[in-house]
């Protein structure tokens, strides 16, 4: 190829911007004819793109040399995908879980209704029938209607409580045996369950007989205990839950009535109900998924649910619920 | 480092800034393009890609950001990412043979490219990238080269490029590429 200083510098100030707009011009259509300026045009251009080209290339060889966690980012989406389904089993667990601990309160409530009771309100599955039960030997008496396959642990847990199992439900069909717990100085407060739904827990192991005779004994329920028990099923709480987005998971006692904000409707929950013997406050809990929260009476506003971290409380909760 | 650190040491040329950028943004700027159907390689020669365009911006110091860095360089990852994407549908939908002939070519010619401006000196290699690459006024390459005015440095540059000129046509001219 020629040199040729002329075509080289007019191709320079072209492409260094230095030309004026008619230079521009005239360059440009003096381009579309010269093959001689073209090629030089071209030859330029690509010197200076190599340039271009050749920085950059320096620059990403510079990066590529710096060590990044690039496979971590693999391994942080599998942590992510484990936990997710970690998470999904645990949800599916609890949810079964607490939905065949809340089968038999349904149970309940309808045997309760069958003699009369004036148990009036058509709870949702997960709510807990009360009948607190002022205790003189302990501080805190917990009043919870406990649902659980009949075995050896409900023996020992009488043992050792030294509590009179006030009466023993079991149901033969599905196994399961309702029980509630109360001291005998406490009889004439004593569960108003009827007797005709009652079976003899013989056909179920591990539970020692003395224990059997005295739930007998507790079946003999007069009617003012009777009575009594309607009382206190009106002191007890009723729930509502409402779907709001805004306020998830949240809680407020109104007029005597838990209202639950959230979505309580794809997972089931309950509700925990203490009794503190001295005065007549009860503590209400909620467990939802695998976690309790405390729940104020005396909470007139909407606010969040506070999660529990007090383990004590939280063993003694997850004792109480089994 | 805060941004404005990083701005200052891209403009004093201190490479090391990228160098911060890099592993500080690499999973939030590669997740981007992993997370719309790219490899993570592909994220990978993206995100370098955007870093080496914010240093040509940063470069000069005349750049006034509005924005935090990284939604700066998020969004030329974005760019740059949308871009590919489309030269890849199109690259799909060409015929294949006349495209890769180009390529060699090409490639071959940038290949020869690299090699004359490795042979330059290394003055000559500063003034062209500052000139061609970080886009910098003669006034500013003066100052970087301590020249004494924009007159030095326009006559080295012109010295530096003819240079190149010369070796670039002799390698092409091995190659056939020129008559």
């Amino acid at each position: 190829m020629n040199k040729n200083p002329n075509i080289e510098e007019l191709v320079e100030r072209y492409l260094e911007g230095e030309m004026s707009d008619l230079e521009k011009l005239n360059f440009e259509n003096q381009l579309v004819n010269n093959s001689v300026l073209q090629e030089e045009f071209q030859f330029q251009k690509e010197i200076i793109k190599g340039i271009q080209e050749n920085r950059k290339a320096e620059l990403k060889a510079r990066l590529n040399n710096i060590q990044v966690p690039s496979s971590s980012l693999y391994q942080n989406i599998g942590l992510k995908v484990a936990a997710l389904i970690t998470i999904t089993t645990m949800v599916g667990f609890g949810a079964y879980f607490t939905f065949f601990n809340n089968e038999p309160e349904v149970e309940n409530t309808i045997s309760v209704t069958d003699t009369d009771s004036v148990q009036k309100s058509t709870q949702e599955e997960t709510e807990i029938p009360e009948a607190p039960t002022p205790l003189e030997e302990e501080s805190l008496e917990v009043e919870e209607i406990v649902v659980e396959k009949p075995d050896g642990k409900e023996k020992s847990k009488a043992d050792e409580e030294k509590k009179n199992v006030a009466k023993n439900k079991v149901k033969e069909d599905k196994e399961i045996i309702e029980k509630a717990e109360i001291t005998e100085e406490n009889q004439p407060v004593a569960k108003a369950l009827p007797s005709p739904n009652i079976v003899r827990p013989e056909s179920v192991e591990g539970i020692a007989d003395d224990n059997v005779e005295h739930k007998d004994d507790s079946f003999e329920v007069s009617n003012s205990s009777l009575n009594a028990i309607n009382e206190v099923m009106e002191n007890k709480v009723e729930v509502e839950t409402i779907s709001d987005n805004k306020k998830d998971f949240h809680y407020q006692f109104y007029n005597k009535k838990l209202f639950l904000y959230g979505d309580f409707d794809k997972t089931p929950y309950e509700i925990i109900e203490y009794t503190v013997e001295n005065n007549k406050n009860k503590l209400y809990f909620l467990y939802y998924e695998g976690k309790f929260y405390e729940l104020n009476s005396d909470q007139m506003k909407i606010s969040p649910l506070k999660e529990i971290n007090d383990n004590e409380l939280i063993g003694e909760l997850e004792r109480l619920r089994k | 480092m805060k941004d404005q650190e990083v701005l200052e040491k891209i403009s004093h040329g201190d490479e090391t800034a990228l160098d911060y950028l890099y592993k500080k943004y690499y999973r939030m700027m590669t997740n981007l393009v992993i997370k719309n159907s790219g490899t993570e390689e592909e994220a990978k020669d993206i995100f370098q890609e955007a870093l080496v365009v914010f240093w040509k911006k940063a470069v000069s110091g005349n750049l006034v950001l509005t924005s935090k860095i990284s939604t700066f360089v998020y969004s030329i990852c974005l760019n740059l990412w949308r871009k590919e994407l489309e030269r890849k549908s199109r690259f799909s939908n060409e015929e294949k043979d006349g495209v890769e002939f180009i390529n060699d070519e090409q490639e071959e010619k940038i290949k020869i490219v690299h090699e004359c401006i490795n042979e330059l000196g290394e003055t000559c290699r500063k003034i062209l990238n500052y000139h061609y690459f970080d886009g910098l006024s003669m006034q500013d390459i003066a100052e970087k080269l301590g020249y004494a005015n924009t007159d030095t440095a326009k006559t080295k540059k012109y010295k530096c490029k003819q240079k190149l000129f010369e070796l670039v046509k002799t390698k092409y001219s091995k190659s056939d590429f020129l008559d």
